[in-house]
């Protein structure tokens, strides 16, 4: 029974810290831009699926192209969608994000259709049995990855004036303008990165479950979105607390309740904290 | 051939009523991404009770009430969200209740509740279509409660300064948005005898969205068109499910650069201006969104020549 709770709470964790990935995107735009991008859970799937096409050149190339594709339709969708809206209603940014998700899925359906392809795991095959619980190094790496990641993501707005630019932004977007910060720069380049995760988050969820398709961001685009408002919206380190939270109790619902009730165990976690503290666990707005 | 037209037109039909709801939703500033779960929920009711041998108009009348319910229930825990953290919320409680309804052996599971009987003609989605066109027309459209939603779209707080609760305005708007969205789901369940949990999904109340917003949110006839049109034209062009996703969110985007309040524009009713004289038109025009003090404003409307007053009224 321990070695079994361990096991649950070590699944935890890994969705947790694959979560987060997402919900730090969702947390970057909200803080940027205060809007949430639709198409971000698109850019899991494109993430995930370039990342399948190009493995047999490599793991890092895989990678690269992944990140790089994701951050790049990420960029495209900025400028087609949320740019010109941004002046307007949010609603109308939300509405036309989706819409440029639904494109972008769209097209991803015409390339490999809407069956699941296979994808090989990226770290190496074989796994370690600590006392009964199984730590497979597949796993591992994707831990290892997810927590490299945040720490550069933890860097980079604590210790570069981009970071500071960026935060700045958040606080209060006409003051950082007045004080010469080109917020214009800041919100690409936060779309870029937001989208960069969101698309490596595609990458682990694909090399997990052994399978990628054109409508695998929107579990995993939800989950990364309820974390989010969990967490207080805009808040990063709320939003990596709030999927970790997140993971852990989909993984012992799981276990305790079924699979059908683990999806459903975020939202109604979401609900009790939107009745409890509506601003979320970190409020920082 | 007739009768598969007759089919579109019902489906069509359901989906303008499904429409119009979330149009009156989305009219108040609160954006549903999960009416297709309160429709879902009715129609499941509907079709449960239905199969009990409930009489028809019971059925539907338990359906709306619901729907109403659960509208009302998320309206209230919703209440301090606003905008777009609402709409996110809609969305995960939409998703939330498909998934607690595939996990219930009682429904039917991920099969659905299957064998309701057809009992419901075109006339009858028709005749619902009117009565909701006559009621945004006559009732709505001319009450102090119109101009609550558009206040409320603004900011509540404009709501409070008129001397009402924004909070309760809001309730009622979305309540009502989800009872007649119960309606159409009933109607959606004995059209085509089954409900799945896949059509409370993500999707379908994207597709609702997609429906109300190309149509246009601010009359009654724009969400009722948008949904008509762009049920049928995807069946005349014989698209797959997968051209349609790209059409209908290319258009989506369209309409949200280009026309950002629908293809409909907000005054449709000129019609009915001259039919009806004057004093129609004064009161229709108090309460036309684009004169409320403080309203949000077209790029187009900001360049014509001013049409609100000093005191906020409207030129005579």
């Amino acid at each position: 029974m321990g070695a079994e709770a361990v096991q649950f709470a070590l699944n935890g964790v890994i969705s947790g810290f694959i979560i987060a990935l997402v919900a730090l995107g969702f947390a970057a735009l909200w803080a940027a831009m205060r809007i949430v991008n639709l198409a971000q859970p698109s850019m899991l799937a494109v993430g995930a699926l370039v990342a399948q096409a190009t493995l047999v050149h490599g793991v890092f190339f895989a990678f690269a192209a992944g990140i790089l594709l994701s951050a790049l339709v990420g960029i495209v969708s900025y400028y087609i969608s949320v740019r010109p809206t941004l002046k307007r209603d949010p609603l109308t940014t939300l509405i036309a994000t989706l819409g440029f998700g639904g494109i972008v899925q769209g097209v991803l359906v015409h390339i490999v259709g809407t069956q699941d392809l296979p994808m090989s795991p990226i770290g190496p095959v074989g796994y370690w049995n600590i006392g009964g619980v199984i730590v497979t190094f597949n796993a591992l790496l994707v831990v290892a990855i997810c927590l490299l990641m945040l720490a550069i993501a933890v860097a980079v707005l604590t210790g570069t004036r981009l970071g500071l630019a960026f935060r700045a932004n958040a606080w209060a977007p006409e003051i950082a303008q007045a004080n010469g910060i080109n917020v214009e720069r800041v919100r690409v380049l936060a779309t870029a990165a937001a989208c960069a995760y969101t698309g490596l988050a595609g990458i682990m969820v694909g090399s997990l479950l052994g399978s990628v398709s054109p409508y695998m961001g929107l579990d995993a685009g939800l989950n990364g979105m309820v974390a989010m408002l969990i967490g207080g919206a805009g808040s990063i380190p709320g939003a990596v607390l709030a999927s970790l939270l997140l993971g852990l109790l989909q993984a012992f619902t799981g276990a305790v309740m079924g699979n059908a009730l683990q999806d459903a165990v975020g939202f109604a976690l979401m609900v009790v904290v939107l009745l409890v503290r509506p601003g979320g666990l970190l409020r920082q707005m | 051939m007739n009768a598969y037209w007759g089919f579109v037109a019902m489906v069509a039909g359901i989906n303008a009523i499904a429409a119009w709801s979330l149009a009156i939703a989305i009219r108040s500033g609160q954006l549903s991404i999960g009416h297709a779960a309160f429709a879902g929920l009715a129609g499941y009711t509907a079709g449960i009770l239905d199969i009990r041998g409930v009489p028809l108009l019971l059925c539907f009348l338990a359906a709306a009430a619901v729907s109403a319910a659960m509208g009302l229930i998320f309206s209230v825990v919703a209440l301090r969200l606003q905008g777009l953290l609402l709409a996110v919320a809609s969305l995960a409680f939409g998703q939330a209740v498909m998934i607690v309804i595939s996990s219930r052996p009682e429904l039917g599971g991920a099969t659905g509740l299957t064998g309701v009987p057809l009992n419901v003609t075109l006339p009858e989605i028709l005749a619902v279509l009117a009565v909701l066109l006559a009621a945004d027309w006559l009732l709505v459209r001319r009450s102090a409660f119109n101009l609550r939603l558009h206040l409320l779209e603004n900011d509540p707080l404009q709501v409070t300064l008129t001397g009402r609760s924004w909070q309760a305005a809001r309730v009622i708007s979305f309540t009502l948005s989800t009872g007649v969205v119960g309606i159409a789901g009933a109607f959606e369940v004995f059209t085509f005898g089954i409900v799945q949990p896949s059509d409370l999904s993500f999707d379908r109340s994207l597709n609702l969205v997609v429906f109300a917003a190309v149509g246009g949110v601010y009359s009654g006839i724009g969400p009722m068109l948008g949904a008509g049109l762009l049920t049928a034209v995807p069946q005349l062009l014989s698209f797959t499910a997968a051209d349609r996703t790209i059409l209908y969110s290319f258009l989506l985007l369209l309409v949200m650069l280009v026309r950002p309040y629908g293809l409909v524009p907000r005054r449709p009713v000129r019609v009915l201006d001259m039919l009806l004289g004057k004093s129609w038109q004064r009161e229709y025009k108090i309460y036309n969104p684009s004169d409320v003090p403080g309203a949000r404003r077209t790029r187009a409307e900001n360049r014509g020549t001013p049409k609100t007053t000093v005191d906020g009224g409207t030129e005579r």
